[in-house]
């Protein structure tokens, strides 16, 4: 689905976190956003899912405007934010109450084994490390399949091996669903294996710095020279961004 | 030697084990000091070291406990007491469960209901007594209705803090799955506030056992309560003993039963008192 975001503004108690910032994503391509702290990233992504509601201009999917969450749109968010009442397969089959208990147990039990945590279905969430409760959420948005999926730093608790392995997952299943995702990281080299296009926010208030095509063919190399390039551009632009705020 | 491919299995039961024996080491432990104390003070009166007529040693307690046993009067007292609580507990429950839940539920009533509730909180309950009797009489109406005001509060309080207190973050991910008023109710709220409601029933009951003994000193001609006055009036002390170690066994019990009944809900907060 196309996602597009038309000069939003948004103000928490006269702060301006987000201003005039507009954004298209056509359907099925990867948008990656990176940006310092406190930039705005989560406030994006959370007005995107209909969490929050724009101090002014709108966000539509297909054209139609988002004012609450949508069935098509999931989100991981920044926290794992599982639910400690239910074990880790209750959770990831949280939005799977209408399938048939049969379908449920599958699609929970196929959404583990991908992120790795089959062994760990009836753990309860304070038994998880941080990146096992990560993956647990990032299988809970996952497992409905939505058209538009948001993604908060899903792997900023992971080690170096299997954040590798789960970016290489989130491609296979992005190739066999094609959906539009956006995902926010500080991680500049993901940004770059995983975006079709990397967007730069700066601060204060929040708004887009610039915008970068990353015209890499897929699959991609995780190191070569074309991506080493595309990595210097969006560091510098990254490092300008940041440090225009300082100056 | 472990079978690592078992490792998995052997665990649990090592886990069921080892809870069981720490189980039976807590109730050793816990029993170790009463059960001490009584052996002294029996060994004290028997060596001629007390009279132990003011405080009477456990064999004498027993005995009177068997002789109201025999007598049926324990039986009889025992239900009145036990019946008054349960009635008094239930409408306490249910109006607090009623009234926190509506207070909860939007900031308004909560502006609405929660000044009110305060201050008849800060009543204590005991000055409603003369009032009770003169709208209910001296039955039972007016003892259960005192019972049901001591329970009313900690449970109204504790639905209305545990509302207050779920997690918006949780609440979050309910609004993501898109879940309705009352699934949001269901498979967010009711789940997130049970540990705390638990303990707000655990903090009522105990306040109900409280009440009754203040309801039945007020007139009755029975109840353990009754046994109490009965045993002061008469000079009984062994009666009184027995009647308040019935009081605690009793209290003990409903609470362990309400624990109990709950622990299948809360198994998920287990898993952190184990790793203790
Ligand atoms: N609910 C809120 N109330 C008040 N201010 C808020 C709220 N949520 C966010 N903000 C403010 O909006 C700004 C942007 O916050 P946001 O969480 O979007 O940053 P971020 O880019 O995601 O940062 P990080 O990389 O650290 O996660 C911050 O200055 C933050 O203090
Ligand atoms: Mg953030």
């Amino acid at each position: 689905m196309a996602l597009s975001v038309r000069d939003v503004s948004k103000a928490f108690d006269g702060a301006q976190a987000l201003s005039h910032l507009s954004l298209d994503v056509e359907p099925g391509r990867i948008l990656a956003i990176v940006g310092g702290s406190g930039c705005g990233k989560s406030t994006l992504l959370r007005l995107i899912a209909g969490l929050e509601s724009a101090s002014a201009g709108a966000i539509a999917l297909d054209g139609s405007p988002v004012t609450a969450p949508r069935e098509e749109i999931g989100l991981v968010f920044q926290e794992p934010r599982l639910l400690p009442w239910l074990t880790v397969a209750g959770n990831v089959g949280f939005g799977l109450e209408d399938s048939s208990e049969a379908e449920r147990k599958a699609l929970v039990a196929q959404a583990l084994e991908r992120v790795g945590l089959a062994a760990k279905a009836n753990a309860w969430p304070r038994q998880l490390s941080g990146g096992q409760a990560q993956r647990a959420a990032l299988a809970r948005a996952l497992v409905v399949r939505p058209k538009v999926l948001l993604l908060d730093e899903p792997f900023s608790a992971l080690d170096a091996i299997t954040r590798a392995d789960l970016q290489d997952h989130l491609l296979e299943l992005w190739a066999e669903l094609r959906p539009t995702l956006v995902l926010v990281t500080h991680d500049v080299d993901e940004a770059v294996y995983l975006a079709d296009e990397v967007v730069v926010m700066a601060a204060h208030p929040g708004r887009i710095a610039e915008r970068i095509s990353i015209d890499v063919p897929r699959p991609r190399e995780r190191r070569s020279e074309t991506v080493d390039r595309e990595t210097r551009r969006v560091a510098r632009a990254l490092g300008e961004a940041i440090g225009r705020r300082a100056a | 030697m472990t079978d690592f491919s078992l490792s998995g299995l052997t665990h649990a039961k090592g886990d069921a084990v080892r809870r069981r024996s720490r189980f039976i080491a807590g109730w050793a432990l816990g029993l170790a000091l009463p059960v001490g104390l009584a052996l002294l003070w029996e060994a004290a009166v028997r060596l001629g070291l007390s009279d132990g007529r003011l405080m009477a040693p456990p064999s004498r307690i027993f005995a009177t406990l068997g002789a109201l046993w025999t007598t049926g009067d324990l039986a009889l007292h025992l239900w009145a007491t036990v019946w008054r609580v349960a009635v008094g507990f239930a409408i306490g429950v249910a109006s607090g469960t009623a009234l926190g839940a509506i207070a909860g539920s939007s900031a308004l009533t909560r502006r609405v209901v929660d000044p009110t509730l305060q201050g008849l909180r800060a009543v204590p309950s005991i000055a409603w007594v003369p009032l009770f009797i003169l709208w209910l009489g001296i039955f039972e109406t007016s003892k259960v209705a005192l019972i049901s005001v001591g329970v009313f509060f900690p449970v109204y309080l504790g639905v209305l803090g545990a509302i207050a207190s779920v997690d918006r973050k949780t609440v979050e991910v309910g609004r993501i799955f898109r879940l309705g008023r009352v699934a949001l109710a269901r498979r967010i709220l009711l789940p997130a506030i049970l540990p705390a409601y638990v303990l707000a029933l655990r903090a009522g009951l105990g306040l109900g056992w409280m009440f009754v003994v203040a309801a039945e000193f007020m007139g009755a001609s029975e109840g353990l309560g009754y046994l109490l006055v009965d045993g002061q009036q008469l000079g009984k002390p062994d009666q009184i003993v027995a009647t308040i170690l019935i009081f605690a066994l009793l209290g003990k019990l409903s609470d362990a039963l309400l624990v109990a009944a709950s622990a299948p809900w809360l198994r998920w907060q287990d898993v952190v008192r184990e790793e203790d």
